[in-house]
């Protein structure tokens, strides 16, 4: 018994010291950087006393040359603007320090008429946190915080959104890990905060916070390789992101066993069953982006397949923004595989593109945005839904729209609503 | 159990130290220093920092903030880190406040606008990045063609030199351009119509 805890204990001990040695190796790093840094400070410390002595010696010059004001301008003699001078110029915009901590994110207050009820006013609120450990290690997270009406009763939400540590291990590639919104198609991880979506709800394949869908705008856990490079020329390229998370679990609210409804936040993994999944992005030009997504796995526990299908597209002919995207999700049983698809397309235009901001009032109507989306669902009962919402933002400031809209939904459980909303991002 | 994981363990995270080294010595001399393209920078950032969401202004941030947020997006676009960086240098070159008047009185009196002619500076400057001039350009700002049949050339003057008088949330930058380098540019767009 005793040499068994012996054993143990110096079991321990080794792993202990074989720890401290990777930490003496780090540790050694950081005092040599910080030696070198010293030294490099010590040599600017030279320059400058020289620069000083030097500047001291010709002060009586100075003094009496009443030229003495062009300083350090590197025109030439008779004043032009030289090429040396212009970018002298434009470095010294580089000067600023750099801050190692930010805040942002958005928030917003809408009302929102149902067609059988319930009506009622709520607000999202989503701050963000940039943490910058050094020029290739950022930490990024954001919360949740909100109220929505549930019935007769309002409940406080209060959940995080994403929280993840990038490493910039090369120009076209980044290391990262934690709570990560899953990068599938576009609208998850890209267009859902409420100052960035053309319209007060999430278009109809997402769902989540209350609203039918296929997929919900979520994080999941584990990690992911992502990046970009150029192709052909400096506007045309592409990204990709690599992932594996924790695989998603059944929803354990469901008594019944409906199928395809999953809860993808899994943390921590019941199970040691994971996901994988990437998309790729393609910019033959800047105004066109064609995504392909792609994620599988097992459902936790269960041992069934899941399988996530996406394409989206964003396309700015002439002003008119398009978004459009795809999915379908699958699940593999024994004997058989539902599966829900569905897509939507949706088009705006902003007025500023043919009204100019004069200083008249009627400049004005340059903010104004109209915004059309269609959309369908087609679940494996088979049930349909549609979705036709029809928008009309004011963009107060570039992160800041007043929108209104209306929804006609029909099919199953479709209600026509109404959203009057303010988003402001900060 | 732990025992017999370590060493797996460790030598996964040793195999990933290597390619870590070997990435970063070979990013190392990526980063060097030369005067910002701000030409290339301004459209670049037209490319790009519009896609998702509305273009926010360069002077909606400060230095200091601006590289945290390109990261951010870095991230999430997938933008190549080459690119991020010349978006950067041109955010945090085109938010600046206004020169001290002694500086602007002295660039406006002693500069005439020999050296660059005005269509070197709108190069320089990048106007393209956002402006149609001529038959090229991007499209964050208006197209400048026909300016001079909608807008007086004074009124053209303060918006280059000091586009914030006429839009204090304008997406144009500040430049702090000099009252001959203003000249210039004025000609030079008059020219290309
Ligand atoms: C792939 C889509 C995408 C692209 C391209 C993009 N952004 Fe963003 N941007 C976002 C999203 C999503 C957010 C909201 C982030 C959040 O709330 O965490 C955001 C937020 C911001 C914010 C608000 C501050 C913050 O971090 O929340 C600023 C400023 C911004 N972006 C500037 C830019 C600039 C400059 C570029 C060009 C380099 C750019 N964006 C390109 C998606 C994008
Ligand atoms: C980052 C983008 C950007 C850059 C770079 C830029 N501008 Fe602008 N500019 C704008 C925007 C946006 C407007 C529209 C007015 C506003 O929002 O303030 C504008 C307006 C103008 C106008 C008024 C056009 C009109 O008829 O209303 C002129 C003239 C102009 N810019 C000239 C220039 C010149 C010259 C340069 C280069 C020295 C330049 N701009 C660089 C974004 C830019």
């Amino acid at each position: 018994m005793r040499s068994a805890a012996l054993v143990v204990g110096v079991a321990l001990w080794v792993c202990a010291q074989a720890a401290e040695a990777d930490e003496l190796g780090d540790l050694r790093g950081v005092v040599t950087e910080q030696g070198q840094l010293i030294d490099e400070l010590r040599g600017e410390l030279d320059e400058l006393r020289a620069v000083q002595t030097q500047e001291g010696e010709e002060v009586p010059a100075v003094a009496a040359s009443p030229a003495s004001d062009t300083d350090s301008l590197p025109a030439s003699a008779d004043g032009e603007v030289t090429p040396e001078y212009v970018d002298e110029r434009i470095e010294e915009f580089e000067t600023a320090p750099q801050s190692r901590f930010l805040i942002s994110g958005y928030g917003d207050a809408h009302y929102r008429a149902v067609e059988d009820g319930p009506d009622g006013f709520g607000f999202g609120f989503n701050p963000g946190f940039h943490f910058r450990m050094s020029d290739r290690l950022h930490f990024n997270g954001e919360l949740e915080l909100g109220l929505q009406r549930d019935g007769h009763e309002t409940e406080t939400e209060v959940d995080l959104e994403f929280a993840q540590i990038d490493y910039l291990l090369t120009d076209w590639m980044t290391l990262s890990g934690g709570f990560f919104l899953t990068p599938f198609n576009a609208f998850g991880q890209r267009l859902h905060p409420s100052w960035i979506n053309k319209l007060p709800s999430p278009p109809p394949i997402y769902g989540g916070h209350g609203e039918v869908g296929i997929i919900p705008v979520v994080s999941q856990v584990g990690a992911i390789v992502s990046g970009g490079a150029t192709l052909w020329s400096d506007s045309s390229k592409f990204n990709y992101a690599v992932y594996v998370v924790n695989a998603p679990t059944i929803e354990e609210e469901d008594d019944e066993d409906v199928p395809l409804d999953f809860d993808f936040k899994s943390t921590p993994n019941s199970s040691s069953d994971v996901g994988y999944g990437a998309r790729v992005g393609f910019l033959p030009i800047p105004n066109l982006e064609v995504g392909a997504s792609y994620q599988t796995g097992k459902v936790a526990g269960s041992g069934d397949r899941y399988n996530l299908v996406g394409a989206d597209l964003w396309y700015d002919f002439k002003g008119v923004e398009w978004r459009a995207e795809y999915v379908r999700l699958s699940q593999e049983f024994e004997d058989s595989s539902p599966s829900t698809q569905g897509y939507y397309v949706q088009a705006s235009y902003r007025l500023d593109n043919l009204i100019l901001d004069s200083g008249e009032w009627w400049g004005q109507v340059g903010r104004v945005e109209p915004v059309v989306r269609w959309g369908q669902i087609t679940d494996y009962a088979p049930n349909e839904r549609r979705q036709l919402a029809l928008g009309l933002n004011f963009w107060v400031y570039e992160s800041a729209p007043l929108k209104l809209s209306y929804e006609l939904n029909s099919g199953k459980g479709g209600e026509d609503r109404f959203f009057l909303q303010f988003s402001y991002g900060f | 159990m732990l025992r017999l994981r370590r060493p797996n363990a460790s030598l996964v995270l040793r195999a990933l130290l290597v390619v870590v080294l070997a990435a970063t010595s070979a990013a190392a001399n990526e980063a060097e220093k030369a005067p910002p393209d701000l030409a290339r920078g301004a459209r670049l950032y037209s490319d790009n920092c519009g896609r998702c969401h509305n273009a926010r202004g360069p002077a909606e941030y400060s230095d200091a903030h601006w590289p945290l947020i390109v990261t951010h997006m870095r991230v999430i676009a997938g933008l190549p880190g080459e690119q991020a960086r010349t978006i950067e240098a041109f955010l945090r070159a085109s938010n600046n406040p206004p020169p001290p008047p002694r500086r602007l009185g002295r660039l406006a009196a002693v500069v005439p606008a020999a050296g660059l002619s005005g269509s070197e500076l709108i190069e320089r400057y990048g106007c393209r990045g956002c402006h149609v001039i001529g038959d090229a350009g991007g499209s964050i700002g208006p197209s400048l063609r026909g300016l001079f049949e909608r807008r007086q050339a004074d009124w053209i003057r303060v918006q280059i030199q000091t586009p914030r008088e006429h839009n204090a949330k304008t997406l144009m930058p500040l430049y702090g351009l000099s009252d001959a380098e203003t000249s210039a540019i004025l000609e030079a767009l008059r020219a290309a119509r």
